[in-house]
């Protein structure tokens, strides 16, 4: 709801003006909206890492591999739904814009956007959803395995910020490897690629949580 | 919270978004220019607007150009001297003069407008703005070019989730206004000499 309040300013603006005439376009589209709920994936997937909520499993789940399993199907649940609200709240933006500008100056060839590509937008955000969701859940799990990697992860995320981008052309590590991900134009290979990746993330984080000792 | 309280906040969420969806299909969006034209259009409109300009410059006025016509206004004229003042730059604005044969003691005034179009979203947005008016009182011709007017257009951009596999840009968000020019065609009588400012009028006599 917060990235839809900023959505409303749109995701880009372009305008030309002479004497006589000024003409303003307003690009709007889900992509904050996506943006915001990718980032929330990644904290809810260190959050479900944190002690309170691991102990909470131990009344339900007899052991570690079943909590980690618990996990992995409630971060793909929270995926699905995720990447299923996201393109719909994009829709509710979209309709309230088309009543704000009128249907005289609400345009461009995508405004209908075919049902096809909706369900194709819900698929491919929940994959990015799950990816993000087990890096966090990933990140989560090594920091509850030592405080350590807190300082190492942040400094390391820090180091890329700062020192990774020199020029625009030159892309840092992050960078990199988002482009892994959105450089794939063929779907198939797309959802392997994710899929494959959450895969290793998710067998990374159990394999860890087993060095762990009980309640910890 | 109480659990009735957040089932009832989720359901509205829920509601709104499939609310949403069905208007989405509902609304009149995909009738949401009427202005938006096809290639043909396009193409047949750029064929005209080039002819068009032909045509003024070579002085002959055809009737198929006539949609392109705003005014035409015959004025009686018993002066020697037309001066042609302007209240705005016009640089798009061009003037053609034919010199009569003979002296009818009137000034013709023939204005033309072309289609202004949005390049890249191919929409015709002329009638949203007011064109130039031409006013002749006494010796003077006016050129009144109107307010600035501000037209603001929402385009709704597919989600990179989506432009990721059909090949679009991200970031093309160029556009071009082509168009929308005024025309005036003067025809004058044989003794009637112009008067204007050569670097704000643009104005050229026509060779029959």
């Amino acid at each position: 709801m917060i990235a839809s309040l900023f959505s409303l300013g749109g995701v880009g603006t372009t305008g030309t003006s002479w004497d006589t005439t000024q003409i303003t376009i307003h690009y709007y589209s889900s992509d904050l909206i996506i943006v915001f709920t990718l980032i929330w994936a990644f904290i809810m997937g260190i959050t479900i890492t944190q002690k309170a909520y691991r102990y909470s499993d131990f009344a339900f789940v007899s052991n570690r591999f079943t909590s980690n399993l618990s996990n992995l199907l409630f971060l793909l649940t929270a995926s699905v739904v995720g990447g299923i609200s996201a393109i719909l709240v994009g829709n509710v933006l979209k309709v309230i814009l088309f009543f704000y500008f009128g249907s005289e100056n609400s345009m461009g060839g995508t405004l209908l956007t075919p049902p096809i590509e909706l369900t194709l937008g819900m698929f491919v955000t929940s994959l990015y959803i799950l990816l993000l969701s087990s890096l966090g859940y990933f990140f989560g799990m090594l920091v509850q395995l030592h405080k350590g990697f807190f300082v190492f992860l942040l400094g390391l995320f820090l180091g890329i910020i700062i020192f990774g981008i020199r020029s625009v052309e030159q892309t840092n590590i992050i960078g990199s490897m988002f482009m892994f991900f959105y450089k794939e134009t063929s779907f198939l290979l797309f959802m392997v690629k994710t899929l494959l990746t959450a895969a290793i993330l998710f067998s990374c984080t159990i394999l860890i949580s087993n060095r762990m000792e009980v309640r910890k | 919270m109480t659990g009735r309280r957040i089932i009832w906040i989720i359901g509205g969420y829920i509601g709104i978004m499939f609310l949403a969806l069905v208007l989405f299909y509902l609304l009149p969006i995909g009738n949401y220019s009427k202005d938006k034209m096809s290639e043909e259009e396009i193409s047949h409109y750029y064929n005209e607007a080039f002819g068009l300009y032909d045509a003024l410059k070579a002085g002959k006025l055809d009737s198929r150009y006539d949609k392109y016509r705003k005014e035409m206004k015959s004025y009686p004229f018993y002066e020697d001297q037309l001066k042609i003042i302007s209240n705005g730059r016009n640089f798009g604005t061009n003037i053609y003069v034919e010199v009569k044969e003979t002296n009818n003691h009137t000034v013709d005034v023939i204005q033309y407008q072309q289609k202004m179009i949005i390049n890249s979203m191919d929409v015709d947005v002329s009638e949203k703005f007011d064109s130039l008016k031409v006013v002749l009182e006494g010796k003077q011709l006016g050129l009144l070019s109107p307010e600035q007017k501000k037209i603001t257009f929402a385009i709704f951009d597919k989600d990179f989730t989506v432009t990721q596999f059909t090949g679009e840009k991200l970031f093309d968000k160029g556009f071009d206004v082509i168009g929308g020019n005024d025309f005036i065609y003067l025809r004058i009588p044989p003794n009637v000499q112009l008067i204007y400012d050569k670097d704000n009028v643009n104005l050229q006599f026509v060779n029959k």
